[in-house]
């Protein structure tokens, strides 16, 4: 609180008693008072009103200073409540006690969001496994009853794993909670593995496979890239023509690792690059192949955020190359 | 034949599941009185048990937990809850290996095998034979005749899978993912190199025309070649 706006505040009082002083100095003077003892009654009133003046003032400044600074350099503005001291003063204390009193109802207010929030997520782990059980059914029969039909059944069911996977993923993603643990890890092994998932892919459209130098050690959680990878590979294989090749290969730098995966497919747009990893985008390719449902990138993008990873992706005619930038420091297993 | 035990509550997986092992040569035992299953256990005493771990009455982890007190027959875990703490928490408690559902069938039968093979077949070699050739699986040798011939490692899995296929034709796509499945990510031309030094060093054993082709569908070895 400035002290030229507390004046201002205080204003009506240095009027009023300027007001008094005329009017008590006329009748002190028109009844004969002396002189001497209307200057000194005057004098009296006036150190009283300044006095406390000043001391209204000396009570009040610290704490709206505080308050205001504070709440400048706070990042989280509702935690200023949290950040000042009670004030001594009665006025200060009602709102002291009315900011409490907002910030609590926030509180809950946003914690009944993020309950809910976590009651769905929840849900819909649940519900994931329990799913896998009719799936994981469904896949014995089909296996234990061979028909010509099989074959496609097999594909239709594996896409429907896809997407529960991608669900549970998608849920995961957007939760507050950390449910992933950054290990020190083989990169090898996470890549054969997403590999072998998409196998029937790769030998069917005849797509070779070329991996360069992945035996280095990432810090990461391996589930997690696990379907970060398998996301991507799936879009290299939808948009790569048969017989060509996809390379999966490492740069070592002494502060990160880059793994790329390079396809030989058709490209991206330009106009489209930017915006591929846009919740929903599909883009031109997107368009023409009507499988895609804009949500695979999204996904990566968002849990390499949260692995605090760093994705990109360059396009040109000959293919499409997408990166992750894996970190190297100890201080990724701190976090 | 190994006896299997399959510990699963849902009807459908257990009686399918039971239907796949037992067309794979296994024994298989079912039981589905899941208030005594440890006295069924220790009744039947089987060579290997797939648990699953949400089960009516005593939770997976606790059967795996008793059955361990007084036995060490493998156990693999198979489940549908595939968080790094169930993984943690079965290995910890015994178990001899974890798949999470929904599985390759392929890749749960190779689990299985594998096992078996660790706890009662632990030093024997593991050997193929077809007519007078003998395939060495865990030293990659190929033996006619007293002769020998070393294969790489992706000859020995297209021989593998051939000889695990005898008298089939095995597609092309079929050798390939057999191979990729074994982490060799091949490709259309590396198999057909791969093919043809295999029938030089058939010809170099003096076996000639064992693995034939059939255009347009694949490879055979005949029983009496």
């Amino acid at each position: 609180m400035k002290i030229s706006k507390y004046i201002k505040e205080k204003g009506y009082l240095l009027i009023l008693s300027i007001l008094f002083s005329i009017v008590a100095f006329l009748f002190l003077y028109a009844t004969q008072v002396q002189q001497p003892v209307i200057v000194m009654l005057l004098i009296l009133y006036w150190m009283i009103i300044i006095a406390s003046l000043i001391i209204e003032y000396a009570r009040r400044a610290p704490f709206y200073l505080q308050l205001s600074e504070t709440l400048n350099e706070l990042d989280q503005k509702y935690l200023i409540t949290e950040m000042i001291n009670e004030p001594e003063f009665a006025d200060g204390r009602e709102l002291f006690d009315c900011l409490q009193e907002v910030n609590k109802s926030m509180i809950d207010h946003v914690n009944s969001y993020k309950y809910a929030q976590q009651d769905y997520k929840e849900y819909i782990e649940m519900w994931v496994h329990e799913i896998k059980t009719p799936l994981a059914a469904a896949h014995l029969i089909l296996t234990n009853n061979p028909s010509p039909a099989n074959a496609s059944l097999e594909e239709e069911i594996a896409k429907v794993e896809e997407y529960v996977e991608q669900a549970l993923y998608y849920a995961r993603s957007n939760n507050t909670e950390k449910d992933y643990m950054i290990k020190r890890l083989e990169l090898q092994p996470v890549v054969s593995k997403v590999i072998k998932r998409h196998s029937k892919s790769f030998i069917y459209k005849k797509i070779k496979v070329v991996m360069i130098q992945l035996d280095v050690m990432v810090y990461s959680d391996s589930k997690w890239l696990e379907f970060i990878l398998h996301q991507i590979l799936a879009n290299a294989l939808t948009y790569t023509p048969s017989e060509g090749t996809i390379t999966l290969s490492t740069e070592v730098f002494p502060n990160k690792i880059i793994l790329s995966v390079q396809d030989s497919g058709c490209g991206i747009r330009s106009e489209d690059l930017s915006r591929v990893f846009e919740k929903g985008f599909t883009g031109h390719n997107g368009r023409t192949n009507q499988k895609s449902t804009g949500m695979g990138l999204y996904l990566c993008k968002k849990l390499c955020e949260k692995l605090n990873l760093d994705i990109t992706i360059q396009s040109d005619k000959q293919g499409t190359c997408v990166k992750i930038v894996f970190p190297i420091s100890d201080m990724m297993l701190l976090k | 034949m190994y006896k299997i035990m399959i510990i699963e509550d849902n009807e459908k997986i257990r009686s399918e599941l039971g239907e796949f092992l037992s067309k794979n040569g296994y024994e298989v035992s079912m039981p589905d009185d899941f208030g005594n299953i440890l006295s069924v256990i220790h009744k039947e005493k089987p060579h290997l048990l797939l648990l699953d771990l949400n089960l009516p009455v005593m939770d997976g982890h606790y059967i795996c937990r008793e059955v361990r007190r007084t036995s060490t027959v493998p156990i693999i875990i198979v489940t549908s809850r595939d968080s790094d703490v169930d993984e943690l928490l079965s290995l910890n408690l015994g178990a001899d290996d974890f798949i999470a559902k929904p599985y390759n069938l392929q890749v749960l039968l190779a689990h299985l095998s594998r096992v078996l093979k660790r706890v009662y077949e632990s030093g024997a070699s593991h050997v193929l034979h077809i007519g007078e050739i003998t395939l060495d699986i865990s030293k990659s040798v190929l033996t006619y005749h007293g002769q020998n011939v070393d294969l790489t490692k992706n000859e020995l899995r297209i021989m593998h899978c051939l000889f695990q296929h005898k008298n089939t034709i095995v597609s092309r796509e079929a050798l390939m993912q057999h191979m990729w499945d074994c982490d060799l990510f091949v490709d259309d031309n590396t198999l057909t190199v791969n093919i043809n030094r295999l029938r030089k060093k058939l010809e170099y054993l003096r076996i000639d025309d064992l693995i034939q082709t059939k255009r347009g569908l694949g490879y055979i070895i005949y029983e009496d070649f």
